[in-house]
């Protein structure tokens, strides 16, 4: 899944970077409100596991292996916001230095497996475990099946951004200039080799390594959410290092604060995202079937079934109805789709964190005072 | 995620690891002495021979052997870079940062190209500077195109056949009857290449593989301490870089770690582990690993206060570019400018 330079094209590329910025900010931020000064190691050796476990081959049924990111389990151990940075540093040293991904693509393969790996992963596994104990067998299948999740969403989205290219960018003959399949023949190959092969190995190493944790090392389990009541005041966790637990525990992060930029940002990048249609040049406005036959002599097949039995969307072809003539037209079209596709994750998450934070509690939040 | 690291060639290095994580911080002095008693054993460095089985059955390498190479193949890759960072040349003498956004803008040059005569235009340039920066163009094209095929090959392969992407037929492999439909999925009359298939999936290639020789180009050629500084200059926060430095020191420190476990788990290993087995192990080094780097990170924090850290970072000994870099970088710039320009006037 580490997407190399030249399979997604620098538009692409360039959005996806846009979006991680206000993830990384927003992570960093809250990552110095929970571990204050310390985060700094903790970081780097949190990025420098999630780099070794990269290393580690998995042997998974019928001889073959994988290999696992450690996302998930980072996530659960340490929570989503300290996994991204770690994973998103480990990326950056094997782009940098091992060639194992894109320069250029390094913001869409962090946006892939540093955003949506850890958080679809972390949230899952809350919403599994609920408030099971610490040392229930179940906690260990929720982690599987939360790496297994996290990893095909990731998968998933990097399947996205290969099947746009082929419509988004081509030549004006048909020939596309990166990836070239569309999405229908793009996602089924990237789901099956991740559900078959990548996701398994994933899954059975945060699973595994969860209930090996559960048997040998508890404390490790419960770092996060950082200072959970007096659950915190437990027994020495990772050989008694962790001695005034205190500085970890932020009396008063204010994380609405935190999340009201984050939100600033995500609303700038979406009026951003038009910039897609200026780059694009006359890649654009060829999404209905029959602007395509118009202008490339054919219809691909796949976008033509797709055209014609997905006809209840919301917004088809990402242009909202009565908006499909100039490019202002276009562009604003191009907005709201993004604006929406947005709203529907944001409920997404935060109906998941109504579920997992118990309503009616206030400030029950991130760092669950 | 699967088949990772297979680009790999072999490369003729010398084969300590150990020394790496001393040289990257500036320490020569110290890596002489590390040198010469912790090598990574010859055995583990050689290439894929599964040990034999009792009986002479050959069995195919399991995950530990492949954890194992990988492991050795992460410590020679920095070892190269290392050795080749330290020649004369014309990269190695460009200023880190100059270097950095300069190769990174002929990066974005290549995936904004359209035609497939830029690229080549700009795949040769990229060869000469390569031989200008003394790179030993052998290894530096096997490890390019061999990984190049293998993986963007495979992957464009079938978008060349109108079953996948119809277009102008340019060589007809062989008719069938007619044209056949099997539920939603429709199978034309003849099987053939396109013409637009083949152009497509000749662009991807070449384009990966200047991309690819580029990024392989700027990290060949910069020490990776300067190469870490040099990221401030685009805005990367003093913390991440700070986290970088530090990862990048630790990463080593968690390899040897790993191989340690393997192969203490390998030679106290007789037979053919079941895979109850392989999993505990699995689970239990990955466990053991977390609560170690745990421990380590709290040490590390701990030896950071005692040396008068207060949470601000301090990087030191800056080069500034001088002339001759600016020189330099711009030249590149041009270069890249006018490859762009060439590009938009052939047209597509």
């Amino acid at each position: 899944m580490h997407i190399p330079d030249g399979y997604l094209s620098p538009q692409t590329c360039a959005v996806l970077g846009a979006a991680m910025v206000p993830v990384w900010g927003m992570a960093a931020r809250k990552v110095k409100a929970t571990l204050k000064a310390r985060q700094a190691p903790l970081l780097a050796i949190g990025a420098a596991f999630s780099f070794t476990i990269m290393m580690y081959n998995i042997p998974i049924p019928d001889g073959t292996t994988a290999h696992a990111t450690g996302g998930a389990l980072l996530a659960i151990l340490l929570g989503p916001w300290a996994a991204s940075i770690g994973i998103s540093i480990a990326l950056a040293i094997q782009a940098l230095f091992f060639g194992d991904g894109g320069i250029l693509a390094f913001g869409a393969n962090a946006f892939n497996m540093a955003f949506i790996l850890p958080f679809a992963s972390y949230y899952l596994y809350r919403l599994l475990t609920g408030r099971t104990s610490l040392t229930s067998g179940w906690r260990a299948i929720a982690a599987a099946v939360a790496g297994f999740v996290g990893l095909n969403l990731a998968a998933l989205a990097a399947a996205v951004e290969f099947g746009l290219q082929p419509l988004l960018f081509h030549t004006a003959g048909g020939v596309p200039l990166y990836s070239p399949y569309p999405l229908n023949m793009a996602v089924p190959a990237m789901a099956l080799a991740h559900l078959l092969v990548a996701g398994p190995a994933e899954g059975l190493i945060t699973g595994l390594v969860v209930r090996y944790l559960q048997r040998v090392n508890s404390g490790l389990l419960r770092l996060y959410p950082a200072g959970n009541g007096n659950r915190a005041a437990g027994p020495a966790v990772a050989a008694g290092t962790l001695a005034n637990r205190q500085e970890i525990i932020s009396p008063a992060a204010n994380s609405s604060f935190g999340l009201k930029k984050l939100a600033l940002g995500l609303v700038i990048l979406v009026l951003l995202s038009p910039l897609g249609l200026l780059a694009a040049g006359t890649a654009w406005g060829e999404w209905s079937p029959e602007d395509l036959q118009q202008i490339l002599g054919f219809v691909p097949p796949g976008l033509a079934r797709l055209a014609t039995t997905w006809t209840h969307t919301l917004f088809p072809d990402y242009t909202v109805p009565g908006l499909e003539g100039s490019f202002l037209a276009q562009a604003l079209g191009y907005i709201l789709a993004a604006a929406a596709g947005l709203a529907i994750i944001f409920l997404i998450f935060l109906a998941l964190n109504r579920l997992l934070f118990r309503p009616g509690k206030a400030g029950t939040g991130y760092n669950g005072k | 995620m699967v088949n990772k690291g297979a680009g790999t060639a072999t490369l003729p290095v010398r084969r300590r690891v150990v020394a790496v994580i001393m040289a990257s911080t500036g320490q020569r002095r110290a890596a002489g002495i590390f040198m010469a008693s912790k090598e990574i054993p010859a055995w583990l460095l050689a290439g894929n021979h599964p040990p034999l089985q009792p009986g002479g059955r050959k069995r195919r390498p399991g995950f530990a052997e492949k954890t194992l190479r990988d492991l050795a193949h992460a410590g020679r890759e920095v070892l190269f870079s290392e050795e080749l960072a330290g020649r004369r040349g014309w990269l190695q003498y460009l200023e880190a940062r100059c270097k950095l956004l300069s190769l990174l803008w002929l990066i974005l040059v290549a995936g904004l190209a359209r035609h497939p005569f830029t690229l080549i235009v700009l795949y040769l340039g990229v060869l000469f500077l390569a031989g200008l920066s003394r790179v030993p163009l052998g290894p530096f094209l096997k490890r390019v195109w061999l990984f190049v095929p293998l993986f963007t090959g495979i992957m464009v392969l079938p978008s060349i056949f109108n079953l996948v992407r119809p277009g102008d037929p340019l060589l007809v492999l062989f008719h069938l009857p007619g044209p056949l439909s099997l539920g939603t999925w429709h199978l034309p009359d003849q099987l053939a290449l396109t013409r637009q298939g083949v152009i497509g999936a000749g662009v991807l290639i070449l384009r990966v593989g200047v991309a690819v020789s580029l990024a392989l180009l700027v990290t060949l050629t910069t020490r990776w301490a300067a190469l870490l500084r040099a990221l401030r200059v685009l805005r990367v926060p003093r913390i991440f870089v700070l986290t970088l430095t530090l990862t990048y020191r630790y990463i080593f420190l968690l390899l040897k770690l790993v191989e340690e476990m393997f192969v203490a788990r390998q030679s106290r290993q007789v037979g053919r582990p079941d895979r109850q087995m392989n999993h505990r192990f699995l689970a239990g080094s990955a466990g053991n690993l977390l609560a170690r780097a745990y421990a380590l990170s709290e040490e590390v924090y701990q030896a950071m206060l005692a040396r008068g850290f207060n949470g601000e970072v301090r990087t030191g000994g800056d080069l500034h570019p001088a002339g001759p870099d600016y020189r330099r970088a711009a030249a590149l710039f041009l270069v890249g400018l006018i490859i762009l320009g060439g590009d938009h006037y052939l047209g597509w």
